[in-house]
């Protein structure tokens, strides 16, 4: 009974899923865009750096000739025509003009009557569009909480016994965080007070980082790839550090114990950039790494249609060699996507343990 | 540049955003999870503990219980021995009441023989003084030739009494 039960519970996710995919789909038009346009030829660079910016349409595929694209909200705010919420089908894929914007290289612009980019007005404008980045954050936010409340009611309801499904997944990696990285690096005194941002902080890079590697929707957003996010989880980081700084901390910073007076001269301004520093080589190293990893991805599936422009053959043949590598790639992204998870809270967390550390 | 350039609207949302997971998983998600593993911990040392503490209990008991029971053998022993003490002391003091008993019956029997005896000593000298009467009054009877023949006949007489 209980079996049947939960297989009828996940028939009616699978089906209410798919009912939210059918909605999507027609309502907002999988608008068919006009024909590519083929004399360009391959460009390799523009096709990556296409997949590591943001979007305002989530591209799904090409299907003869015509991108397929799920239309993603728009909100603009602009100081003198105040706000404006429409889907970017509205667009047309960057063709057509809507309420005098633009979509020029993927950002929203404004234009004049005559139709020509207008730079004062544009400087006016604030783009707040749920575009790919911020729609996957939702997805990846929402499935976070689903997740993560799932296992909590588990834990609620079974006390004192053992894990099971995906709760014994992620058990040993909740323990791992708290046991090796929160508790070893802030110490017994104070890691519980930053242990549910440790936690959080992992699991959203980690699950994001998974998500980017996924190749089609909802996966594939470059989130933690993009600076912005990184930046937030530094900023936080930075000012948690600076909130929770006691005494031995800032001692440490502006008056080294133990430096002569004119070495602090030195000392005291490196010590405060260190200070700036830190996070920031923490958002960079995030950034960067998740970055590079699918500019490699993508440099590889890029050779084939390099090649294949050559010759068709020839892509046929780089295409093993390419998915191979791809296949390599994707191996080791797996890898970093846990590493990046793990070094981006390590780091944190020993942060943190600097600011608490009392002697 | 694009690429370094972060976005505001992506900045906005994942600022908002973020917070707000903070927020909501430590209060519904973290919060009953940490508590639930620091529980579990918790539990599982207390029962490690607990279970000591009965296995210690259990040889302290397993202890006693031998104590208890080298005593019971050690009163049983005691019991034994002087019931044994108690029996063979019992068994002198009824054999030298019986002995003396037999003592006493052998004496009065020996008695008895010997008034008996002495009763039939006793009749045997009547008899034989009587018998002499008689005797002499038959050789006073026969009147006698000899002195010899006499004497013949008294001692045929006495031989013929055999009195002991």
């Amino acid at each position: 009974m209980k079996h049947l039960r939960s297989i009828k519970t996940n028939y009616y996710k699978t089906i209410s899923l798919l009912v939210f995919f059918l909605v999507l789909i027609p309502k907002t038009s999988f608008s068919a865009g006009p024909e590519n346009n083929k004399n360009e030829g391959f460009n390799a660079g523009d096709m990556i750096l296409h997949h590591i910016y943001d979007a305002h349409e989530w591209h799904v595929f090409d299907w003869k000739g015509k991108s397929y694209s799920i239309p993603l909200p728009i909100i603009l705010f602009h100081k003198e025509r105040g706000l404006s919420v429409f889907m970017s089908s509205k667009f047309n894929h960057g063709h057509d003009t809507y309420k005098n914007y633009k979509l020029d290289h993927g950002n929203v612009v404004c234009i004049n009557d005559s139709g020509e980019l207008d730079e004062a007005q544009t400087a006016k404008l604030w783009d707040f569009s749920i575009t790919k980045n911020v729609f996957s954050l939702l997805f990846s936010i929402m499935l976070l909480m689903i997740i993560f409340t799932t296992i909590s009611n588990r834990y609620r309801k079974n006390t004192n016994q053992a894990p099971r499904g995906i709760q014994s997944l992620l058990e040993p990696i909740i323990l791992f965080i708290r046991d090796d990285i929160a508790k070893s690096a802030i110490g017994e005194k104070d890691y519980k007070k930053y242990l549910p941002f440790l936690l959080t902080v992992f699991f959203f890079i980690f699950l994001n980082n998974l998500l980017g590697l996924v190749p089609f929707f909802p996966g594939g957003a470059n989130l933690t790839g993009n600076i912005a996010v990184p930046m937030v989880m530094a900023s936080l980081v930075f000012i948690i550090t600076t909130l929770s700084g006691k005494k031995y901390y800032w001692k440490h910073i502006f008056a080294m114990p133990g430096v002569p007076k004119p070495v602090l001269l030195i000392l005291t301004p490196i010590e405060i950039f260190g200070v700036f520093l830190k996070p920031l080589v923490l958002m960079i190293r995030l950034f960067a790494n998740i970055t590079a990893g699918h500019i490699i991805i993508l440099s590889f599936f890029s050779m084939i249609f390099i090649f294949g422009e050559m010759h068709p053959l020839a892509g046929y043949g780089v295409s093993i060699f390419s998915g191979l590598f791809v296949l390599f790639m994707m191996t080791l992204e797996l890898l970093v996507a846990f590493l990046q998870a793990y070094v981006f809270t390590l780091l944190a967390a020993m942060y943190f343990g600097m600011a608490v550390e009392e002697h | 540049m694009e690429l370094v350039k972060p976005d505001i609207g992506l900045l906005f949302w994942m600022t908002i955003c973020f917070v707000l997971l903070l927020i909501l998983m430590k209060k519904y998600a973290w919060g009953p999870i940490l508590k639930a593993l620091n529980d579990r911990e918790n539990g599982i040392r207390d029962a490690l503990n607990q279970a000591q503490k009965a296995r210690d209990e259990i040889s302290s008991l397993k202890e006693n219980q031998n104590n208890i029971v080298m005593e019971a053998k050690a009163e049983r022993e005691a019991i034994i021995s002087e019931a044994k003490k108690f029996v063979d002391e019992y068994k002198l003091e009824q054999k030298t009441l019986i002995d003396q008993e037999m003592d006493k019956r052998l004496q009065s029997v020996q008695d008895s023989i010997q008034k008996e005896k002495q009763a039939a000593m006793d009749s045997i000298k009547k008899s034989v003084a009587s018998l002499s009467v008689e005797i002499a009054e038959k050789i006073l009877e026969k009147k006698l030739e000899s002195d010899s023949e006499q004497q013949d006949l008294i001692n045929k007489s006495l031989e013929k009494l055999d009195v002991k």
